[in-house]
This record gives structure tokens, sequence and C-alpha cells, in this order.
């Protein structure tokens, strides 16, 4: 099952390209990179510079580029939430 | 949404995103393996969580104890050990120094009894 807009949410967003849309610290949006890690509260950036930057999913929109080039925008609260435990989560579409 | 066709689409769901992380933690292996080790313990947790179960190649390719992807050489020793019993294939993990021992059949032609598999 290849990820979609539909299906991102329980997908795998480790290995995406991202960038941060909208955030409440507002050093952080702008920030672009490659999702390398994710924990349950954070996803870690890794810049084109080769810094690590990990956002809070709380705090912030990401705008996610899937592997068909597809954007996705995604607010960062839809995917709190261990990344084992997002496979189970709600099945909300719209 | 009936609920063995819901199980199917998670298990469907659960085996692309194990897929993925096991190629991301081959291709960053030797540039960080703590990070290849933490997308191992990732894909390892999502097959529990959707009750996958992995093949034996795949099982085998991963230290059971800290996750490191096993290469031949860089990562693994694999000897084939003589001994009480017949043939044993033994794979010491170079990082945690966790061994394992597979018999190894008396061959049936070739036989499947082989640790971790190509890479």
């Amino acid at each position: 099952m290849r990820r979609t807009p539909r299906n991102i949410l329980r997908h795998e967003i480790i290995g995406l390209q991202a960038r941060v849309a909208e955030s409440r610290n507002p050093y952080q949006v702008g920030l672009e990179g490659k999702i390398i890690d994710e924990t349950m509260k954070t996803v870690v950036l890794l810049t084109s510079s080769g810094e690590r930057k990990r956002v809070l999913k709380n705090d912030v929109k990401l705008l996610l580029q899937l592997p068909d080039r597809t954007l996705v925008l995604v607010d960062g609260k839809e995917l709190v939430g261990r990344p084992e435990d997002r496979l189970k989560k709600r099945v909300r579409t719209w | 949404m009936p609920a063995r066709s819901f199980d199917r689409q998670l298990r469907d769901l659960a085996r692309e995103r194990v897929a993925i992380l096991l190629e991301l933690a081959e291709e960053i292996l030797r540039e960080d393996e703590a990070l290849a080790r933490r997308y191992v313990e990732l894909a390892f947790r999502i097959a529990a969580k959707a009750r996958l179960k992995l093949p034996r190649r795949l099982k085998r390719r991963y230290c059971r104890r800290c996750k490191t992807p096993l290469v031949p050489g860089l990562t693994a020793r694999v000897r084939v050990k003589r001994g009480c019993g017949g043939r044993r294939l033994v794979v010491t993990c170079l990082r945690c120094g966790f061994i394992r021992r597979y018999p190894l059949k008396a061959s049936r032609g070739g036989g499947k009894a082989g640790g971790p598999a190509g890479t």
C-alpha cells in the first residue's frame, strides 16, 4: 500500500522530504529537510546543511512531499503518537 | 468496514512501512549505525503491532539484541562450526557480541538454512 495523502497519517513518514509550514516557534517556520527520525511527540529533520532539527509535532504544520512528488499539508497534531501506534489510529477520512 | 478487511489493510500498510524502514536502515548503515538500529527497531515494533510474521530471511538479518543490520565482514562474523550434533552456523554480532547459532541440516541439496542471507 503506497503512501498517499489519504493514508499518510498512518503510514511511514521517515524518509520523506518535509518543510515546516507553520509553527508556534517562528524560528522553525521554513525549516526544510528529510525526516530521519520520529518519536511520540517530535520529528527530526535533516536539513541540507547537515543539521538535525527536532520539532514538536504538536506545534507545527508540515508540508510533506510523498515519493510521487505530491505535497500534503499535515497538521502535526494529527501525527502525535508513537510511530507504531499511529498504525492503528483513527481512520478518519474527509 | 468489516473487521477482516480492516485487518488486511492494516497488515498491508504495516508490511510496506516495515519494508521502507528496513531499506532505509541498509542504506544508512555505513554512515550512521545508531540510526540504522533505530530504523530496524521501529520496523520490528510495527511488525509486532500488526502481528506480522517476518520471513526467516529478514529475522536473521538483524541482531536480536541490538538490532544492528548484520553484514558479514562489517557488523557480523559468520562461521560454520563442526561439533556435537552436526554443523552449526554461528553468527556473531560484532557490535554487541550477541551470538546466534543455527543448526545446519545435513544437506538436502543446497538447503535453505542460510544465515544473514545475501546482503
